[in-house]
C-alpha cells in the first residue's frame, strides 16, 4: 500500500465502501426477499389447500373414495407437495399418499385441529409445512408442502441482484475518480510550490477553491510571505543552530533526570530560554527534593504502621485466641453450673430421704424408750411382786415350823398317849392305834413341813436370784434409757444438722441456679467479644494490607525520585 | 448405614456412635445458650479425642508428607474430616468450600425443634441449617487452631450452609459482609456445594 499513490488509494478506499454498502444491501435485501419468499409461498400453499380441501367436499359428502383417492393423487403430484391425508371428523384416515400407514404424530396433529405447523419433521422428510384444512363439519384435508430453502432463495437473489451490484461498483468507481481528481490537484499544486520552496525560490501557489485546500494554499502563499522577512544569514544561522542543539541536549540531559546542568544565559532569545530552563530546573529540583523527603517520611511511616500493625495483628490473634479459651472457660463454667445445679438437686433430695430417716430414727428410739420405762415399770412391779411373795414364803416357813413343832408335839403326845394306852392293857390296845395312827400322821406332818421348809428354801434361793437379776436388769434399763435418751438427743441434732445442711444445699443450688443464669448471659457476651475480636482482626489483617500496599508505593516512588540527579546542597 | 447415597468421611462413622449424646444434651440442657454451650463442649472433646486417635494412628509417611508450605485444604486432619475441599482465594481471606456434609446423614436423627430459631435470636447468627452444623463449626476451629502456619488464617468464619437432601439454606449476613460477596454469587456457589466458610 505504501507504494501507491493518494489517488489509487482514495480510490480503492471509495472501491471498498461501496463494496461493504453494496453488500450489506445485498444480505439485507437477500433476507428480507427470503423471508417474504417464505411467507408468500406459505400463504399460496395455505389458498392452494384450502381451494384443494373445498373441491373435496362433494367427495367426501357423498362418499365416493374411489375418487377421493385419485384426487388425493391428483394433489401429491403438484408441484412441492410432500403428501397429502385426507381425515374424517374425528381424525381418522380416508385415504393418503403415504407408502405405509399415516404417522401418528400426524394423526395427532390433525386431530389437535392446529391449522399450519411452520416447521414440521417427520421421519423421512426434511423439516416441511403442514396445512390442515377443515372440509366443512366433514373432515380434514392434511397437506405437506416443501419448506423453501434460504440458500436456494438467496443463490437466486444473486442472480437478481448481480446486475445491480455491478452498476454501484461502476458508479462508486466513477465518484472516487472524480472525488480523488478534486483532492489531488490542489495537492500538485501544493507539492510543486514546496518542491520549489526546497530550491530557495519564493512561489505563490494557485488557490483552486475555498475549501480546506484553497484555505491550505492561502496560508501557504501568506507564510512565505512573511519568511521573506526572517531569512536569516548564514552565520546567523549557524549560532542558532549551536544554541539549538545545546539547548536540546540540555533539554535531554533533563529528561534523563540530571538536573545538574544549567543553561547558559545569552542576551539574545536563547537567553530567556536558559533563564526560564534554568529557573524550571531551579523549581524542579526544589521539588523533588521535597517529594524525595515527603516520600522517605511516607516510607518510613508506612514501614513503622506495618510494624505496629504486625504488632496489631499478633495481639489481636492473641486476643482472639484468648477469647477462645474465655469462651472454651465459659462452656465449662457453663457446664459446672449444671452440674452443680444437677448434684445440689440430687443432694437435696438425699437430705430430704435423711431427714425422713432421722425424723423415723426419732421416733423410733422415743418409742424404744417408751418400750424400756414399761419395761422398767414391769420390772419394778416384778421386783415389789418378788419381796412380798419373799415375805409370803417366810409367813409360809414360819407356820411350817410351827406346824413341825405342832407334828413333834403331837408325835410325843402320841407316843405318851400309846405308852398310857399299854398301861391300861386291853382296854388300851384300841387307843394305842389309834395314838400310832396320830404319831405316824405327825411324822408324816413333819416330814412333809420339811419339805415344805425345803422347797421354800429353794423358792426363797431362787427369788432372791431373781430379785437379783431384776436389780441388775433394773440398772440395765436405766442404763439403755439414758443411751435411748442420748440417741434421742443426738438423732434430733443430727435432724437440726440435716436441716441445715439441707437449707445450705437449697442456697448452694439457688446459687448454682444463678450462676446458670449468669454463665448463661455470659456465653452470650462472649459470643459478642468473639463477633468483635474476629472483625477488628479482619480490620487489621484488612488495614495491613493496605500499609502494605502504602509502602510498597511508596518504595516504588523513592525509587522513581531517585532516578534524578541533583545538585548536592 | 448409609441410606441417602451421600459421601461419607471418617468424621461420619466417628460420629456415629455419639449421637445419642447429642439428642440428651439437646434434650437436658436448658434454654438454647446452655445447650449450644453443652454442644461446643461436646465438640471440643470430641474433637480432641479425635486428633488424639488420628495421631496415634497415623501413617507416618503421610505425616511426615506435610510441608512447611502445605496447603489448608491439604492438611490431612481437615481433609479426613471434611472430605474434599475447594479453595477461592478471596481479596478478604481464603474461602473453602466442603464438597461433603459429614452430618448430612444424621439430619432427621437429631430434630430441629425450633433451635434454629432460637439461636439465630439469641445469638443474633445466621448460616446454619441444623444443630449439628455448631459441631461442625467448633471441630473446625479447633482442628485449624492447631494447623502450625503461624498466627495467621487460623479462623473459620461461616458463610453459609445447605442441606444437600433438601436443598434448604442459609447464609450468614454477617459472614457475608466480612467475605464482601453478593448473596446471588454465593447462592451460585451453595447450589454446587455443602457448605462455605472463610480463614481469617
Amino acid at each position: 500500500m505504501k507504494g501507491l499513490s493518494v489517488r489509487v488509494k482514495i480510490l480503492l478506499t471509495f472501491l471498498g465502501i461501496v463494496l461493504i454498502i453494496a453488500t450489506g444491501v445485498f444480505i439485507y435485501h437477500a433476507i428480507e426477499m427470503a423471508e417474504e419468499m417464505e411467507h408468500t409461498s406459505l400463504e399460496r400453499y395455505k389458498l392452494y389447500a384450502t381451494s384443494q380441501a373445498s373441491k373435496a367436499f362433494d367427495l367426501l359428502i357423498t362418499e365416493d373414495y374411489h375418487v377421493l383417492k385419485t384426487f388425493t393423487d391428483e394433489i401429491r403430484s403438484s408441484k412441492d407437495v410432500l403428501y397429502a391425508v385426507f381425515t374424517d371428523k374425528d381424525g381418522n384416515t380416508i385415504t393418503h399418499t403415504f407408502s405405509s400407514d399415516v404417522p401418528s404424530e400426524l394423526l395427532a396433529l390433525i386431530k389437535e385441529g392446529k391449522p399450519v405447523t411452520e416447521e414440521f419433521n417427520l421421519q423421512g422428510f426434511k423439516p416441511h409445512y403442514l396445512i390442515i384444512s377443515p372440509i366443512g363439519d366433514y373432515g380434514f384435508l392434511a397437506t405437506g408442502f416443501v419448506k423453501p430453502s434460504m440458500l436456494a432463495l438467496i443463490r437466486k437473489e444473486i442472480g437478481d441482484f448481480l446486475f445491480v451490484y455491478l452498476i454501484s461498483i461502476s458508479i462508486g468507481i466513477i465518484i472516487a475518480f472524480f472525488v480523488s481528481s478534486r483532492i489531488m490537484n490542489p495537492l500538485k499544486d501544493l507539492m510543486k510550490g514546496m518542491e520549489r520552496i526546497g530550491k530557495g525560490e519564493i512561489v505563490e501557489v494557485k488557490v483552486r477553491s475555498r475549501d480546506e485546500f484553497g484555505e491550505i494554499a492561502r496560508i501557504f502563499n501568506e507564510t512565505q510571505q512573511k519568511l521573506k522577512g526572517l531569512i536569516l544569514t548564514e552565520e546567523e544561522k549557524q549560532k542558532m543552530q549551536d544554541n539549538i542543539v545545546n539547548f536540546l541536549n540540555l533539554l535531554s540531559s533533563a529528561s534523563e533526570g540530571d538536573l545538574t546542568q544549567r543553561a547558559e544565559v545569552t542576551p539574545d532569545i536563547f537567553g530567556s530560554l536558559g533563564d526560564a530552563f534554568n529557573l524550571m530546573v531551579e523549581g524542579l529540583t526544589g521539588l523533588i527534593n521535597d517529594v524525595k523527603s515527603s516520600v522517605e517520611g511516607v516510607s518510613k511511616e508506612a514501614s513503622r504502621i506495618l510494624n505496629i500493625l504486625r504488632e496489631m495483628e499478633k495481639g489481636a490473634e492473641t486476643q482472639m485466641a484468648e477469647v477462645k479459651k474465655a469462651v472454651e472457660a465459659t462452656d465449662e463454667a457453663a457446664h459446672s453450673a449444671v452440674t452443680i445445679s444437677e448434684k445440689t438437686r440430687e443432694a437435696n433430695e438425699i437430705a430430704r430421704t435423711a431427714l425422713e430417716a432421722t425424723s423415723r430414727g426419732s421416733k423410733t428410739v422415743l418409742e424404744a424408750i417408751d418400750g424400756i420405762q414399761l419395761i422398767r415399770v414391769t420390772i419394778q412391779a416384778i421386783n415389789k411382786r418378788m419381796k412380798y411373795l419373799s415375805e409370803r414364803l417366810m409367813e409360809i416357813g414360819t407356820i411350817s415350823g410351827l406346824i413341825t413343832e405342832i407334828a413333834n408335839r403331837t408325835n410325843l403326845l402320841a407316843i405318851n398317849a400309846s405308852i398310857e394306852a399299854s398301861r391300861a392293857g386291853e382296854q388300851g390296845k384300841g387307843f394305842i392305834v389309834i395314838a400310832e395312827e396320830i404319831r405316824g400322821l405327825a411324822e408324816r406332818a413333819a416330814k412333809s413341813t420339811k419339805q415344805i421348809g425345803d422347797i421354800i428354801g429353794a423358792i426363797q434361793t431362787e427369788s432372791g436370784e431373781v430379785t437379783r437379776h431384776l436389780e441388775e436388769a433394773t440398772t440395765y434399763v436405766e442404763k439403755e434409757t439414758r443411751i435411748a435418751q442420748d440417741t434421742g438427743k443426738v438423732f434430733t441434732e443430727i435432724d437440726d444438722i440435716i436441716k441445715r445442711i439441707s437449707t445450705i444445699i437449697s442456697e448452694i443450688h439457688d446459687s448454682a441456679e444463678g450462676q446458670k443464669a449468669l454463665t448463661s448471659k455470659v456465653v452470650l457476651s462472649m459470643e459478642e467479644v468473639q463477633r468483635i475480636s474476629l472483625q477488628v482482626l479482619k480490620l487489621v489483617h484488612d488495614f495491613r494490607e493496605v500499609a502494605r500496599t502504602l509502602s510498597g508505593t511508596s518504595q516504588r516512588l523513592m525509587g522513581s525520585v531517585e532516578k534524578f540527579k541533583i545538585p548536592e546542597a | 448405614m448409609n441410606t441417602l447415597n451421600l459421601p461419607e468421611t471418617d468424621l461420619t462413622n466417628r460420629f456415629r456412635p455419639l449421637l445419642n449424646e447429642v439428642v440428651d444434651i439437646l434434650k437436658k440442657a436448658e434454654g438454647i445458650t446452655l445447650k449450644i454451650s453443652s454442644l461446643r463442649r461436646f465438640s471440643r472433646n470430641f474433637i480432641r479425642k479425635f486428633i488424639q486417635d488420628l495421631v496415634a494412628n497415623i501413617d507416618i509417611d503421610e505425616l511426615n508428607n506435610i510441608s512447611e508450605t502445605e496447603d489448608i485444604k491439604d492438611n490431612i486432619f481437615l481433609k479426613r474430616l471434611d472430605g474434599r475441599l475447594l479453595r477461592l482465594d478471596s481479596p478478604r481471606g481464603i474461602l473453602l468450600i466442603s464438597t461433603v456434609c459429614p452430618f448430612i446423614h444424621f439430619f432427621d436423627i437429631i430434630p430441629d425443634n425450633g433451635f434454629i430459631m432460637e439461636y439465630e435470636k439469641a445469638f443474633r447468627k445466621e448460616g446454619i441449617i441444623h444443630p449439628l452444623c455448631i459441631i461442625h463449626h467448633i471441630i473446625r476451629e479447633e482442628l485449624l487452631s492447631r494447623i502450625s502456619k503461624g498466627p495467621l488464617y487460623t479462623h473459620p468464619v461461616l458463610i453459609a450452609t445447605r442441606d444437600m437432601v433438601k436443598g434448604t439454606r442459609a447464609i450468614s449476613g454477617e459472614g457475608k459482609s466480612l467475605l464482601g460477596m453478593k448473596e446471588e454469587e454465593l447462592i451460585r456457589l451453595l447450589n454446587e456445594y455443602a457448605c462455605i466458610f472463610l480463614i481469617l
